[in-house]
């Protein structure tokens, strides 16, 4: 990737063009998903730092993400001013990372409003800081602390409207508890944030993986031709069963150490050839792979830290959430089979003769 | 998981009422082994990931609350059925966080009788 880069630039060089006055080449490449709709693609070890994109309306622009470099946010705005002078009127933040909101201030001098799920407000100037520990130098801190916050939230999501295209923010648990997806119908595009990794190693920091299973089948459930990951290329449906399947894998490889007694560093030492075997060449398996494993291990065993949610209107008050019951009072028990944990089949009317207390639950225990 | 637990706990009390509890969830088989194994709960766990039960008896709830760890809450209901499996108590709250007590159960339980 990189020679090939390198071979591009010599190229120019040689030609002799002009642009050797220009700035340099932006840290992200473009790619046209759609009818005014880009991606901007970051490297892995680039100063960008992680993926964003935007929309082109009918009568401005809406940014998903602001980059790590708030260098490669001015390149960003300096790429849609190539491509329209419409102005950008909204900057979605996927979550509250670094690498996805750095460049926020950029976009807001630009006269943007920024928004994002009610947790990213909360977050991104605390929780950001844990990157660096201790040894944090007092400007990162300082920048930190001031990181341009979202002017704008929501808790399940919000509709924009670029003139009559629609845009549908919408957010899902999974990696953080505050990620949002940006899904353009018009043009089957769903900008995933780091909900989707795409043959890349997740950072687990945050993340509750048996959430983010479920919301993978969701977001493949919108039917898109093509999926912006946080970081990678943008890809198909099949790249995110294969990015869902990495977390089923995960968990099972780390479940199934932890039956046999195994703990710690002999359990990542247990996990991580299984791991290695299947996604050796996924980009930050390096970086993310045992970290992955220690943070799956203390999920499983209930010992996860993570961030804490901002109080909201929906947490504090929940509203009626049932559809009407279909069982009665003083009515005969409908009688049902299912499956048991030890493989058996247990039926209710199995029962007659003793009293049955149903514990009946939709969805997580 | 809350009540799985408490369940647990108590199950003595349950069995010396003649009670038999099943906890029945959506989950797939593999998550409801896991469940059993980490709570370890001496009655069965039931999985129903094609919500067949759910879907007989209309427990679907509409909308589900972000948990303190990343995760969903969801609203669970309780049904007691009497030992002619006519149902006797049903208990849903509006507020996931507030759930039936034991003693609760129990109390309803010993009504029976």
């Amino acid at each position: 990737m990189r020679k090939t880069l390198r071979a591009v630039l010599a190229a120019v060089a040689l030609c002799g063009m002009a642009m050797a006055a220009n700035a340099p080449a932006p840290d992200f490449k473009l790619e046209k998903l759609g009818e005014g709709v880009w991606a901007a693609i970051g490297s892995d070890s680039g100063k960008a730092g992680a993926n964003a994109g935007f929309v082109v309306g009918e009568d401005g622009v809406a940014v998903i993400d602001t980059f790590e470099d708030p260098g490669a946010a001015k390149d960003l705005l300096a790429e849609i001013r190539k491509i329209t002078p419409m102005p950008v009127r909204f900057v979605v933040n996927t979550h509250y990372h670094l690498d996805h909101v750095n460049g926020n201030d950029v976009f807001a001098a630009a006269g943007a409003t920024i928004l994002a799920q009610r947790n990213v407000r909360a977050w991104m100037r605390t929780e950001n800081l844990k990157w660096w520990g201790d040894k944090i130098k007092p400007e990162v801190k300082a920048r930190v602390e001031s990181l341009k916050l979202p002017d704008v939230v929501y808790d399940q999501g919000v509709d924009l409207y670029l003139g009559s295209r629609k845009i549908e923010v919408r957010s899902y648990p999974g990696h953080t508890g505050g990620d949002s997806i940006v899904y353009v119908q018009d043009a089957g595009v769903v900008f995933c944030g780091d909900l989707f990794w795409n043959r890349h190693i997740p950072n687990l920091i945050d993340a509750t993986t048996k959430a983010w299973i479920s919301t993978m089948d969701t977001l493949v459930g919108y039917g898109a031709g093509k999926f912006v990951p946080g970081h990678g290329e943008p890809g198909t449906a099949l790249d995110m069963k294969a990015f869902q399947q990495y977390l089923v894998d995960l968990r099972a490889a780390v479940a199934q150490a932890q039956s046999a007694g195994t703990r710690e560093d002999a359990l990542v030492q247990a996990v991580l050839p299984q791991m290695q075997a299947k996604y050796n060449s996924w980009g930050y398996f390096k970086e993310f792979a045992k970290s992955n494993i220690q943070q799956t291990a203390e999920e499983l065993a209930g010992t996860k830290r993570r961030p804490q949610p901002a109080e909201s209107a929906t947490s504090a008050t929940p509203t009626v959430p049932y559809l009407p019951l279909k069982v009665r009072l003083g009515e005969k028990a409908p009688d049902f089979s299912l499956p048991a944990t030890d493989g058996s089949m247990v039926r209710l009317s199995a029962f007659q003769g003793h009293p049955v207390l149903l514990d009946i639950y939709e969805g997580f225990w | 998981m809350m009540e799985l637990g408490e369940f647990t706990k108590h199950y003595r009390e349950f069995q010396a009422v003649h009670a038999s509890i099943l906890a029945i969830s959506t989950d797939p088989m593999e998550e409801a082994r896991w469940t059993k194994e980490k709570v370890g709960t001496p009655f069965p766990v039931l999985s129903d990931a094609k919500r067949e039960v759910l879907t007989l008896y209309g427990t679907r709830s509409l909308s589900t609350f972000p948990s303190p760890d990343g995760g969903l809450y969801n609203h669970t209901t309780l049904i007691m059925v009497d030992r002619n499996g006519v149902i006797r108590w049903i208990y849903r709250n509006a507020d996931y966080r507030v759930r039936a007590t034991v003693a609760d159960d129990l109390e309803h339980i010993k009504q029976l009788r």
